[in-house]
């Protein structure tokens, strides 16, 4: 008799396949860390610094780590805010020779930013974590750890990528974020404030003489089809960013009326149990069910979570990071067409130096975004592996009670 | 026919090897399927007369026709129930056509499974009609046809079920109980099928929009340089993943079948819980009847007053002692007559409980099996479907090696 059933009951002969082993020196970059740092889950969504294998690094490569952790509420005067441990440890080859910690709050951040970006405007400097979020009703919990912990990680991205590029780690103020005690930073801050012109094109530039760059006067045409290229390849993938989080929230919202069913279908299987239950039949074989779909629906709840805050969080905040980068090559286009007007040999002089710098740091960039990606995928899909892992045990282990007779359970 | 005390199910292999698709008039919609039935005679049984193998068509009403006799004539047995007749309960993607190959199968299968129950059944396969229906090809109608059940019981329940809305239900427990656990059971296991039956929805939809996944990540991968390799395999195992739910979903269809098949005994516990009302109250109507003929008969015999309109006439035109005592004579043949009935009526309700409650702790049995089958398989299955989709997502993790793996 080959009916659904008998068929079922055959293919069972199959042991349970045992969960894949992951490997996870794979996966979690930047594990060893120093006791200083406290928690581990915001370790999950750290980008791999660039040479952080002892295979990939060179001979006596340095390599610096950051870590954004422990926040603290203070409350000062009229004003409560939070603080960040950020810790510095150099490696030389992974011996670690030096290592600072500073208290920072997210002003602070601010402040760094705003200097970085009017100081390098064609060097790409990662977005910081937004002002506010948007809660998804569901499953971000709108409260302050959650919000917290997320900032931490967006402080601890924006400081990590700006220590690994190799021209704006070295600038003083990054140092001075980085090791300055409050008092000299504060300092810092306030001269900065009043010296500051806000521009925003125009670095300082030292004389024209000293330019390893410069080519002959000519026509002091800019290099117009390398960049536009360049342009469109980073539309395009702001583009694809931007549909793959769409289509990944509405992915979101398919699971999530599947988990609405999910608990439906619990709460009929409990109703079963009752009616047993009512009338001393044996509820054993619909308690066992019952209870599976509870740790399934359980599970669901957890996957939810974690595709979106894990996923749909940072694919947004890469769409935002592509907005920078869109941003440098405008003010690139912006003056280069000032060069074209102007004619001054000056303004030549720092478009080739900043064609230069974007085309170093777009390369940069565009490896960074590689690997980060590519982890990011990785890192959803073992999670719904973990899943799937999790839902073939509980419903094998509930098939295997159900065959043992009546009255055991 | 045969002697002895083995059912049909001891003594044949039966199958519903076959199905065919037959016209019932030119026009080309009016087709129904016929099923094959084959009986083959065991080899452990007597092998000298019937040892061929029969085959007759069957279709689906006469199945009907089968079972409504059988439900009208042993009204104390929990008759084995059939495929329902119109499909219900069903994803939205299910097979609908009632001649789709997939729903006949399914059908072929729970017809089956029937007559399983029927020939196991040690009353049941020993009706002629029964047995006809199984191995030869014409006769059985007409054993239903002239036994008349059909029309004496459709006529009767209908009223008595309109009686019972304004009685309270039987003081015996195990039936009154019966009753509503039926009830209860049947209204849980239809809660249960209509959820499943949305979960099923929602879950297509989720594995279909993955399908829109693949296609983006497709498009991308042209644009991307190293990026691109990864994307495009990762691509082209999301299509596949999205694909893989529909022949899952529909094999849970059939699953659920079973349920409904379990669901559909409900009714038929009811039925036989409601005659065993009915002949409680023709039990007591009888006493009740028997009592007053008592009374009656009595009151008469010592000459009491009773200010009727016929003692009044009796009166008037007068009696002699001669009528009188012919009367009396009547009434006591009467009242004989009826505690004949009532004792036949008690026997009949006693016979009946007995059997009754045999099949009622047989069902039990017979039900929790069941259900625990079902459930297994329902179990296996969702295991089944978990263990495709984590195949297609190691795949795309595999895609999104952080080394460079080779394929």
């Amino acid at each position: 008799m080959d009916d659904p059933l008998s068929r079922a009951l055959r293919e069972e002969n199959n042991p349970p396949s045992s969960s894949l082993s992951i490997d996870t020196n794979d996966l979690h970059f930047n594990e060893k860390i120093s006791s200083l740092s406290i928690s581990h889950s915001h370790n999950d969504w750290i980008l791999p610094s660039t040479n952080e294998r002892k295979e990939e690094a060179e001979i006596n490569r340095e390599y610096i780590k950051i870590c954004v952790c422990d926040p603290k509420k203070h409350k000062s005067n009229l004003d409560s805010y939070v603080t960040y441990l950020v810790n510095t440890q150099t490696y030389n080859d992974s011996v670690k020779i030096n290592e600072t910690n500073v208290r920072r709050r997210y002003n602070d951040f601010i402040w760094l930013k705003n200097l970085l970006d009017m100081k390098y405007p064609f060097n790409i400097i990662s977005p910081l974590p937004a002002k506010h979020t948007l809660s998804n009703k569901l499953h971000v919990v709108a409260d302050d750890g959650e919000f917290i912990r997320r900032r931490m990680i967006g402080l601890q991205n924006f400081l990590q990528r700006i220590i690994d590029n190799p021209v704006i780690s070295i600038d003083s103020s990054v140092q001075l974020f980085l090791s300055a005690d409050d008092d000299t930073l504060h300092t810092a801050q306030q001269q900065q404030t009043q010296a500051t012109t806000i521009s925003s094109v125009s670095p300082h530039i030292s004389s024209t003489n000293s330019n390893p760059f410069r080519q002959p006067m000519g026509r002091g045409k800019p290099i117009p089809s390398e960049f536009s290229r360049t342009e469109n390849q980073i539309q395009t993938l702001q583009d694809n960013l931007r549909k793959l989080e769409r289509l990944t929230r509405k992915i979101e919202t398919d699971q999530v009326s599947i988990q609405t069913e999910e608990e439906h279908l619990l709460s009929t299987f409990k109703q079963w149990l009752d009616i047993e239950r009512k009338y001393d039949e044996n509820d054993s074989f619909i308690d066992i069910v019952s209870s599976t779909q509870e740790k399934i629906v359980e599970n669901q709840m957890d996957l939810l979570k974690y595709t979106n805050t894990k996923f749909i969080e940072p694919i947004n905040e890469y769409v935002l990071f592509t907005n920078v980068v869109q941003d440098v090559l405008k003010r690139r286009a912006q003056l280069s067409e000032n060069v074209t007007t102007n004619n001054s040999e000056e303004m030549f002089d720092q478009l080739t130096i900043a064609n230069e710098t974007i085309k170093a740091d777009i390369h940069r960039w565009t490896e960074l975004k590689d690997k980060e990606l590519t982890h990011l995928f990785h890192l959803m899909a073992n999670k719904k592996i973990d899943f799937y892992n999790q839902s073939i045990d509980a419903w094998e282990q509930a098939a295997a009670r159900l065959s043992l007779p009546n009255n055991q359970k | 026919m045969t002697e002895d005390n083995s059912t049909l199910f001891d003594r044949y292999d039966i199958q519903i090897s076959n199905t065919e698709r037959r016209n019932s008039s030119i026009a080309i919609q009016d087709c129904y399927i016929v099923y094959l039935i084959e009986c083959r005679p065991k080899a452990s049984v007597s092998n000298n007369k019937d040892s061929e193998s029969t085959c007759v068509f069957r279709r689906y009403s006469d199945f009907e026709t089968l079972r409504n006799y059988l439900v009208a004539k042993y009204s104390w047995v929990i008759v084995p129930v059939l495929p329902e007749k119109t499909i219900s309960h069903t994803w939205s993607k299910s097979h609908q056509d009632r001649t789709s190959v997939e729903v006949v199968e399914r059908r072929r299968v729970l017809l089956e499974r029937f007559l399983h129950h029927l020939c196991a059944h040690p009353t049941l396969s020993a009706d002629t009609a029964v047995q006809t229906f199984l191995l030869q090809n014409d006769g059985w109608k007409q054993i239903v046809d002239t036994s008349h059940v059909l029309n004496k019981s459709e006529s009767l329940i209908p009223s008595f079920k309109l009686n019972l809305m304004q009685h309270e239900r039987t003081k015996d427990k195990r039936f009154s109980d019966a009753y509503q656990y039926a009830i209860d059971l049947n209204t849980v296991l239809y809660n249960v099928l209509r959820a499943r039956a949305k979960l099923a929805d929602r879950i297509f939809i989720f594995y279909q929009a993955h399908n829109q996944l693949g296609r983006l990540f497709s498009e991308w991968s042209t644009t991307e340089d190293k990026l691109g390799d990864s994307l495009q395999r990762a691509g082209h195992f999301l299509d596949s993943f999205s694909g893989q739910i529909e022949e899952y979903l529909h094999e849970e269809d059939a699953l659920m079948d079973f349920l409904k098949h379990q669901a559909s005994y409900c009714d038929v516990i009811k039925s036989v819980v409601e005659k065993h009302e009915q002949l409680v109250d023709d039990n007591s109507k009888q006493e009740t009847s028997l009592g007053t003929k008592r009374t009656q008969r009595d009151a008469y015999a010592n000459g009491k007053m009773n200010f009727s309109v016929n003692s009044l006439k009796l009166k008037l035109f007068g009696e002699n002692e001669e009528t009188r005592y012919a009367k009396i004579e009547g009434m006591d043949s009467d009242i004989n007559d009826a505690v004949l009935h009532c004792q036949n009526a008690d026997i009949r309700v006693k016979e009946f409980n007995k059997n009754a409650i045999i099949e009622l702790d047989f069902y039990k049995t017979m039900k929790e099996e069941q259900m625990r089958e079902i459930l297994r398989s329902y179990c296996l299955l969702q295991a089944r479907i978990a263990k495709a989709a984590l195949k297609s997502w190691t795949n795309i993790r595999d895609s999104f090696s952080t080394e460079q793996a080779p394929l």
